[in-house]
């Protein structure tokens, strides 16, 4: 008898991650990066994890401007994409900030994100290498979470650079 | 899950991806998505060699292969071909989600950049890119 391709019960992935509450007054949190390079609320230098989540934080939001950027400014399929993205980096904002402490007061956004649709896919490759990097001593669900997104958004890069084609 | 559990479903996810993908193939052979299955097909291959590997390393007994596996419908379509390729990519996402959490150090590394490849592979054959890619379909909730 044939063997059912895996699937997510045949591998008895877990719970979904991540707990609740704070998400929506960390999104406006997550554009916190300040000319020197991202910022960290107080207590979250001594948690690698916190930290880790608050900078990815911070390079999805600009990504979440840059992306909606060109997807007001961009036809057919690269707008498509664009946006397609936007939602992706938002959702990434969301989850990554799920959990964390509120802390307050936070600086606002100043760095300035990628331009273009070109500078967009780069940007995101970026990311995603940026997180990939970040992965030493996390912990576990931290870890994928960051790999998941860094995996994301490759392909949207990727996607990106398809229809630019 | 350990380690070893973790590698051991990556390993048997990559049995049924190599699977599928030899059937993928043989449907898109000829047609402009020939040479993505093919490099697909080669890469898993390369992949479930790394896995057989890594599980040997620690002296245990690599998963077997099925003779075959349920593919979950006939693949009689290009369309069908690119949507079974999508869907094992997806799948082999959640393995290597596994080994990332599971694993530390190279092994997380090289588990984080097979994550992406599916990804990117899985955006290529579905035509939408994953958002979650190993995990369930939003985190947060």
């Amino acid at each position: 008898m044939p063997r059912p391709l895996p699937d997510r019960a045949e591998l008895g992935r877990r719970a979904v991650l991540g707990a609740g509450a704070g998400v929506a007054a960390g999104l406006a949190l997550a554009a916190c990066t300040g000319p020197s390079g991202p910022t960290t609320p107080t207590g979250a230098g001594r948690d690698p994890d916190a930290a880790a989540r608050l900078t990815a934080a911070g390079t999805e939001q600009r990504l979440v401007a840059s992306a909606t950027a060109v997807g007001e400014h961009s036809r057919g399929a690269v707008g498509a994409r664009a946006r397609a993205a936007a939602a992706a980096h938002r959702a990434h904002v969301v989850a990554l900030l799920d959990g964390l402490a509120t802390p307050s007061p936070w600086p606002t956004a100043t760095a300035p994100g990628p331009t273009g649709a070109r500078g967009l896919a780069a940007a995101q490759a970026r990311a995603a290498a940026s997180y990939q990097a970040m992965l030493a001593g996390l912990g576990s669900r931290t870890a994928e979470l960051l790999a998941s997104v860094a995996g994301s958004d490759l392909a949207h890069a990727a996607a990106m650079r398809a229809a630019l084609r | 899950m350990t380690v070893l559990d973790a590698l051991q479903a990556a390993l048997a996810g990559e049995q049924a991806t190599v699977y599928a993908y030899g059937v993928v193939g043989a449907r898109l052979e000829g047609g402009p998505d020939e040479v993505s299955a093919r490099s697909a097909y080669d890469a898993h291959r390369q992949r479930r060699a790394t896995l057989t590997g890594l599980v040997e390393a620690v002296g245990a007994t690599p998963t077997a292969a099925a003779a075959a596996y349920d593919l979950g419908g006939p693949v009689t379509t290009a369309t069908d071909a690119r949507a079974l390729a999508a869907r094992v990519e997806r799948g082999a996402a959640m393995t290597y989600a596994d080994v990332v959490a599971a694993g530390s150090g190279s092994l997380r590394s090289a588990a984080a950049a097979w994550l992406a490849d599916a990804a990117v592979r899985e955006a290529g054959w579905s035509g939408t890119a994953p958002t979650f890619p190993g995990l369930p379909a939003n985190p947060a909730r």
